[in-house]
C-alpha cells in the first residue's frame, strides 16, 4: 500500500498547526467567496495570490486550494436558500434545492448536500491519491510531441465543454495563446508584440489578465444592471435528513461521485459539467421524474457530490503534469511557479511534502467545510445582505494591490485596466474569458514544445499522429469532442431553459 | 448595424477576431518565419492568427444565419468609463504618492454614483479600506508598497 504511506506523509505535513490554519483560512474564505455572488474562485485567487507570497509553499497551495474547493462547496447554500446560484457550478442544485427550501425543508436540502459533498471530496482524494502516481509516472516518459498533443487537448475540451458557441470559446482560446506569444521569444531572443514596452519582455501578467476580465468586468457589468437580490425568506429548521431521504439520496451521491471524478479530470468546466450530467442521469433514472424540479431530494444530493468531487480531481492534471485543466488552476500554477516551483511531474518525486500535504489537506479541509457549514449556516445567510455597493469598492482595492504586488509594477494595473474593458466587450458578445485565460498560461508550453517536436521531426507535422501516445491523446480530443458536440444541445440545453433566471 | 444580422453578438464577435488577427499579422510581419524544422519567432504567432481569422469568419457567419435573434443591449459606458479611470489613477499614484492616494482616488471614482448622494458612506468605505490594507499588506504581509 504505497500510496497509504504517502497519504500518512500528507497527513503529517497537514496536520502541523500552520498548515491547519491556512487549510481553514482556504476553506473560510472560499465559502465567503462562494455565497458572495460577483466574485468567483478565479478573481478570489488573483486577489488574494500576494497574500501568500510570504508563506511557505506548502501552505500557499493549500489556502489557495481551499478557497477553490470551498467556493464550489458552498454555492450550493445561496441555490438553496435563494435561487441564485453563488457559483456556475451550483445552477443546477437550484432547480430542486430551492423548491425544498420553500416548502421549509431548507434543513435537510443543506444538510444533505454537505453531506453528499463531503462524501464525494473523501471518495476523489483518494482518486488522486490513486491516479496521480501512475499519470506522473507515464508523463516522465512523454516527448515534446506528447506534450504539445495533451495541451492541445486540454486546450480543445476546454472549449468544446465550453457552454458558448464553438466557433468563439476557441477563438478565445486562440486570443489566450497569441497572447501567450508576448514577450522574448524563448529560443531566439527575440522580443514580439512588445510595442515596445519592456515590461513586456517577460510575457503579459496572467494575473492582470484574469483580474481584468474577471473581476473588473463583472462589477462594470453589475453596476450597470444591479443583480436583483432577494431576502432569504426560508427559515432553516432541523437539518437532520429523514431516514427515507437518506434511503433515496444515497445512490444519486455514488452515481455523481463517480460521474464527478471521471469528468473532473478532463479539462475544461469540469465541476460545471458533472453537476449538469449528474442531474439529467438522475432524472432520467428516476422511477417517477416528474418529480424533479419540484423539490426532489436526489436533485440535490447528486449534483452536489458530482460537482465536488469533480472540483476536487480537477486538480490532478495541475498537480502530476503540470498542465492546468482550468482558468483556477492556471492561477494556482502560477502561485506554484512565483513559490519558485517547476510544475510537471517532478513535483510529486522533488516535493513529495507538497504534493501530498496538499492532497491530505483537502481531505482536512472538506471536514472543516462541513462544520463550516452546517452549525453556521445562520451567518453565511447573514452575509448575504451585505450589499454589493459595498462590495464593490473592496473587490476593486484588494484587486489592484494584487495586481500590483506581484511584480510591483504598476503597468500590470495598467493591462488589468485594459483586459476590464475587454472583459466587458467580451461579456457583452457572449464569449466567455475563461478559455482565454487557461490559453495565456498554455501558450508558452506549447509553442516551445510544439517547436521541439518539429525540430525532432525535421519539420514533418505528421510526427504528431505517428507517435502512438499522441496519436492516442489526440484520437481522444476528437471522440470527446465529437460527443459533447453532438450531445451538447440536448440535457445542457433543456436543463438551462428550465433555470430560473 | 443591419437588421439582417440576427445574432449581432456572435457576428461582432467574429468582426473582433478577424481585426484583431489582422492586428497580429500586420506586427509579426517583421519576425522571422524560419522553417517547419527551425522555427523562427514568426511562426506560431503567424499560423495562430490565420486559425483566429478563420474562426472569426465562422461566428460573423453564423451571426447572420443565427435561427435565435438576440440583441447585444446596452453598452455600460458610464460605470465603465468610472471604474477603468479609477485603476488607471490608482495605477498612475501607486509608485509616487503610495497606497493611500491610490486608494482614495479607485474608491472614489468606483463609487462615483454615491460620492455626491452619500458622501458620509463612501468617505466610511475608504476608511475602512484604508485601515484593511494597512493592516493586511503593510503591517500583516510586509509588501513593499508606500503607504503614504
Amino acid at each position: 500500500m504505497d500510496w497509504f504511506q504517502n497519504l500518512t506523509l500528507g497527513f503529517h505535513v497537514a496536520m502541523t498547526a500552520a498548515n491547519l490554519l491556512y487549510c481553514l483560512a482556504g476553506a473560510a474564505i472560499g465559502t465567503l467567496v462562494g455565497v458572495l455572488p460577483g466574485i468567483g474562485p478565479v478573481t478570489a485567487i488573483a486577489m488574494l495570490l500576494p497574500l501568500t507570497f510570504k508563506m511557505p509553499a506548502i501552505g500557499a497551495i493549500i489556502m489557495l486550494s481551499g478557497i477553490y474547493y470551498g467556493a464550489h462547496h458552498a454555492g450550493s447554500t445561496t441555490a438553496i436558500m435563494l435561487n441564485m446560484p453563488g457559483e456556475p457550478s451550483s445552477v443546477v442544485i437550484c432547480l430542486d434545492g430551492y423548491p425544498m427550501s420553500q416548502r421549509g425543508r431548507a434543513g435537510p436540502a443543506l444538510c444533505m448536500s454537505a453531506l453528499a459533498s463531503f462524501f464525494a471530496g473523501s471518495v476523489a482524494v483518494v482518486i488522486i491519491a490513486t491516479v496521480s502516481p501512475a499519470l506522473a509516472q507515464a508523463s516522465l516518459a512523454f516527448g515534446p510531441t506528447e506534450y504539445a498533443a495533451m495541451i492541445v487537448m486540454a486546450l480543445v475540451t476546454a472549449s468544446v465543454l465550453s457552454s458558448n458557441s464553438l466557433a468563439t470559446t476557441m477563438g478565445m482560446t486562440v486570443i489566450g495563446l497569441l497572447l501567450g506569444c508576448a514577450g522574448t521569444d524563448v529560443t531566439t531572443g527575440q522580443m514580439r508584440f512588445t510595442f515596445g514596452f519592456l515590461q513586456l519582455a517577460d510575457g503579459v501578467s496572467f494575473v492582470a489578465v484574469a483580474v481584468g476580465l474577471f473581476a473588473f468586468g463583472e462589477i462594470i457589468s453589475n453596476m450597470a444592471h444591479p443583480a436583483l437580490r432577494a431576502a432569504p425568506t426560508a427559515k432553516v429548521t432541523g437539518l437532520l435528513p429523514t431516514r427515507a431521504d437518506l434511503a433515496a439520496a444515497w445512490k444519486p451521491v455514488l452515481r455523481g461521485t463517480a460521474l464527478g471524478s471521471a469528468f473532473g479530470i478532463l479539462p475544461g468546466t469540469g465541476p460545471l459539467l458533472s453537476s449538469f450530467a449528474s442531474y439529467a442521469l438522475e432524472r432520467r433514472l428516476a422511477r417517477d421524474p416528474s418529480r424533479f424540479g419540484k423539490g426532489a431530494i436526489e436533485g440535490v444530493a447528486g449534483p452536489e457530490a458530482a460537482n465536488n468531487a469533480a472540483a476536487l480531481t480537477h486538480f490532478i492534471p495541475m498537480l502530476t503534469l503540470g498542465i492546468p485543466a482550468g482558468a483556477a488552476m492556471a492561477l494556482m500554477l502560477g502561485a506554484l511557479q512565483i513559490q519558485g516551483i517547476a510544475p510537471g511531474p517532478q513535483v510529486m518525486e522533488n516535493h513529495p511534502d507538497l504534493f501530498w500535504g496538499v492532497v491530505a489537506s483537502m481531505w482536512l479541509g472538506n471536514m472543516m467545510l462541513l462544520v463550516l457549514n452546517l452549525p453556521m449556516i445562520g451567518l453565511w445567510i447573514r452575509l448575504l445582505r451585505i450589499p454589493y455597493r459595498l462590495l464593490s469598492p473592496a473587490i476593486l482595492v484588494f484587486c489592484c494591490i494584487g495586481v500590483y504586488s506581484v511584480s510591483n509594477s504598476a503597468f500590470d494595473v495598467v493591462v488589468a485596466a485594459v483586459f476590464g474593458v475587454f472583459g466587458v466587450i467580451f461579456k457583452k458578445l457572449d464569449c466567455s474569458p475563461a478559455p482565454l485565460v487557461l490559453a495565456l498560461v498554455l501558450a508558452p508550453m506549447l509553442e516551445e514544445n510544439f517547436r521541439r517536436a518539429m525540430l525532432i521531426s525535421h519539420g514533418n507535422p505528421a510526427v504528431f499522429v505517428t507517435h502512438p501516445v499522441s496519436l492516442g491523446i489526440l484520437l481522444f480530443t476528437v471522440v470527446l469532442a465529437v460527443f459533447f458536440l453532438q450531445r451538447r444541445h440536448v440535457p445542457g440545453a433543456d436543463i438551462a431553459s428550465e433555470t430560473p433566471p | 448595424m443591419p437588421s439582417s444580422i440576427a445574432n449581432p453578438r456572435s457576428f461582432c464577435a467574429g468582426l473582433l477576431f478577424v481585426a484583431i488577427a489582422g492586428f497580429v499579422l500586420l506586427t509579426a510581419r517583421h519576425y522571422p518565419m524560419g522553417t517547419a524544422t527551425q522555427m523562427g519567432p514568426g511562426y506560431f504567432p503567424t499560423i495562430l492568427a490565420v486559425l483566429l481569422a478563420c474562426l472569426g469568419l465562422i461566428a460573423m457567419f453564423q451571426g447572420v444565419r443565427a435561427a435565435h435573434v438576440v440583441t447585444i443591449g446596452a453598452w455600460p459606458l458610464v460605470p465603465g468609463a468610472f471604474v477603468i479611470a479609477g485603476v488607471l489613477g490608482f495605477a498612475a499614484l501607486i509608485d509616487e504618492r503610495g497606497l493611500v492616494a491610490a486608494i482614495t482616488v479607485l474608491v472614489g471614482l468606483g463609487c462615483y454614483e454615491r460620492l455626491l448622494k452619500r458622501p458620509f458612506e463612501v468617505l466610511a468605505i475608504l476608511a475602512a479600506l484604508l485601515a484593511l490594507a494597512w493592516v493586511v499588506f503593510i503591517y500583516a504581509i510586509e509588501l513593499p508598497i508606500d503607504f503614504w
